[in-house]
């Protein structure tokens, strides 16, 4: 546990750079779009007929994706060179994205009030499910960070396992499911992807108006990708 | 750390076969010279021994732990590899702060002594390390970081000859300093003679050889003269490495110097000599 929390405490001190500039930037587009919304130069918001400002909550997704992306291969090797399993590597990583995504979520739900006094903003939560409560919000948009940072670590770690060949297969994938997906919807008159859509609908919560389903949904897909990822580091060698 | 005990080891890279059922008992408490040619296995045997890569058969056993996945066994040993597994970005004091955090018996002192006596600048990030430096750099964490076993991949590459002859020193005053196991793995095998005190050959990926620096050297010597008295001399003695240079041919006799062999080299007017460790591994790798 003592070397568990060391790890984190690595893994943690290596993203913080990022987290500081990330916010950092966030703080400097609020700044701007008060300024021009004051100036009359943009309008969005309530009271404007606009919609409100909502893309921090997918910016951080992406953030917290693309942090995912990184951290594997980097830590991997550090980790390996102070002679820390896999294993250990694997659940203290996880416990690592589990603080980072709470504290970034909780940073999205407190600077909603506080970005609100410069401009009109509601967390994604808020504007897919207006009638939530803040636990619900929290728990959704933890739920959804979380399974942005897995789903980032194990495409990086799949990268690092395949060869030549399966890399190429694997970037291409996304390419055979829109053709697999098109000829489908062709061949049955467009009943694949409503039915498709109705499974994410459901799925994600949106039909019942209920955000915990989402968040099982995301908790689920995350726990499949946690899974897999494990399968992958459990015997990953030390390679370039 | 008492023991480590590799079992039946065998690794395969698709088709090609680099270790072949190596099995061997390295006692603890002394500096062992992994000796092998390029090729011969010695980064992939080490690399087993650290979990760093996986065996297709056999295990390796720390004090009858198998290392395979074990943090109490893996924390250690401290492995310096041939390429850096640090992250580019880290400057080497964040580097000793955190494998201090890793390896509590990190010596910081000592780390910031020897980053001094090697002129190391510690404020540097290590991307901006000259391949000399950067070997600097892991060479002076391992020492630091007082772990039982400390392995070296290659561990004076890229070094001037000033450098390399403070390392063996170092090397050998921390050993000196406190009880430890420590594993060479080199191709400067006339620079590290005098600091091993086993040898293990690795050839073809195969332990061909694991005895000490001392008996192996006994059980060898040189012998020197006119062609025709030399090939007389070794025409019943298995010997190997024959060098000739214009009337004058010297040969190493792989056998040890009895007393009736004194008096045939005296007969034959032949000079004899000790064997250098570096020829013996050729003549041995030659074969």
């Amino acid at each position: 546990m003592k070397k568990m929390l060391k790890i984190i405490r690595y893994q943690l001190s290596d993203t913080k750079k990022a987290i500081i500039i990330y916010y950092s930037i966030l703080i400097c587009i609020v700044l701007m779009f008060a300024y021009l919304r004051n100036s009359g130069t943009v309008s969005f918001g309530k009271g404007d007929g606009n919609r409100d400002f909502i893309g921090f909550s997918i910016s951080t997704m992406i953030f917290l994706f693309v942090s995912g992306l990184n951290s594997f291969k980097v830590n991997f090797k550090f980790l390996q060179a102070h002679g820390i399993s896999r294993t250990t590597q694997y659940k203290s990583s996880i416990l690592t994205f589990a603080l980072l995504t709470a504290f970034m979520a909780c940073v999205s739900l407190i600077s909603v009030n506080i970005i609100n006094l410069l401009i009109p903003y509601q967390t994604l939560h808020n504007s897919i499910f207006p009638e939530g409560t803040l636990i619900q919000n929290f728990v959704w948009t933890f739920s959804a960070y979380f399974f942005c940072v897995t789903i980032g670590w194990f495409i990086t770690m799949l990268y690092y396992r395949c060869g030549k060949l399966m890399k190429t297969l694997i970037s291409l994938l996304p390419v055979f499911i829109i053709i697999l997906l098109s000829v489908a919807n062709n061949l049955t008159d467009g009943r694949s992807s409503v039915e498709i859509l109705d499974l994410m609908r459901t799925g994600m919560g949106l039909k019942d108006g209920n955000s915990m389903t989402g968040a099982l949904s995301f908790f689920m897909l995350s726990a499949v990708s946690l899974f897999f990822s494990y399968l992958l580091i459990r015997k990953a060698p030390l390679k370039d | 750390m008492k023991s480590i005990k590799i079992e039946n080891l065998t690794k395969y890279y698709g088709n090609t076969q680099a270790l072949n059922d190596v099995s061997l008992d390295i006692e603890t408490g002394k500096i062992y010279g992994l000796l092998g040619r390029n090729g011969a296995g010695k980064t992939t045997l080490i690399n087993l021994v650290t979990d760093k890569i996986f065996p297709t058969s056999g295990k390796v056993l720390i004090d009858g732990e198998d290392v395979s996945g074990n943090d109490k066994v893996l924390g250690r040993i401290y492995y310096m590899m041939e390429k850096n597994l640090f992250p580019d970005y880290m400057k080497v004091k964040e580097s000793f702060k955190w494998t201090h955090e890793f390896y509590p018996g990190f010596d910081m002192e000592y780390a910031h002594v020897l980053s001094k006596k090697f002129g190391l600048s510690i404020d540097k990030k290590i991307k901006s390390l000259s391949t000399g430096y950067c070997t600097i750099f892991k060479a002076v964490t391992a020492l630091a970081s007082n772990a039982p076993l400390m392995i070296f991949d290659e561990p004076v590459l890229g070094l001037d000859a000033n450098h390399r002859d403070l390392f063996y020193k170092e090397l050998l005053a921390n050993y000196t300093k406190e009880a430890k196991t420590m594993i060479l793995s080199t191709h400067l095998i006339e620079e590290v003679a005098d600091v091993l005190e086993e040898a293990i050959i690795i050839k073809d990926g195969r332990i061909i050889l694991k005895k000490s620096v001392e008996d192996l050297l006994e059980g060898a010597y040189t012998v020197s003269g006119e062609i025709t008295k030399v090939d007389e001399y070794v025409s019943s003695r298995k010997y190997t490495g024959a060098e000739i240079m214009g009337k004058f041919k010297s040969v190493t006799v792989l056998e040890e110097v009895k007393k009736r062999d004194m008096a045939s080299i005296n007969e034959l007017g032949l000079d004899t000599g000790k064997v250098e460790l570096q020829k013996l591994f050729i003549a041995l790798t030659n074969v």
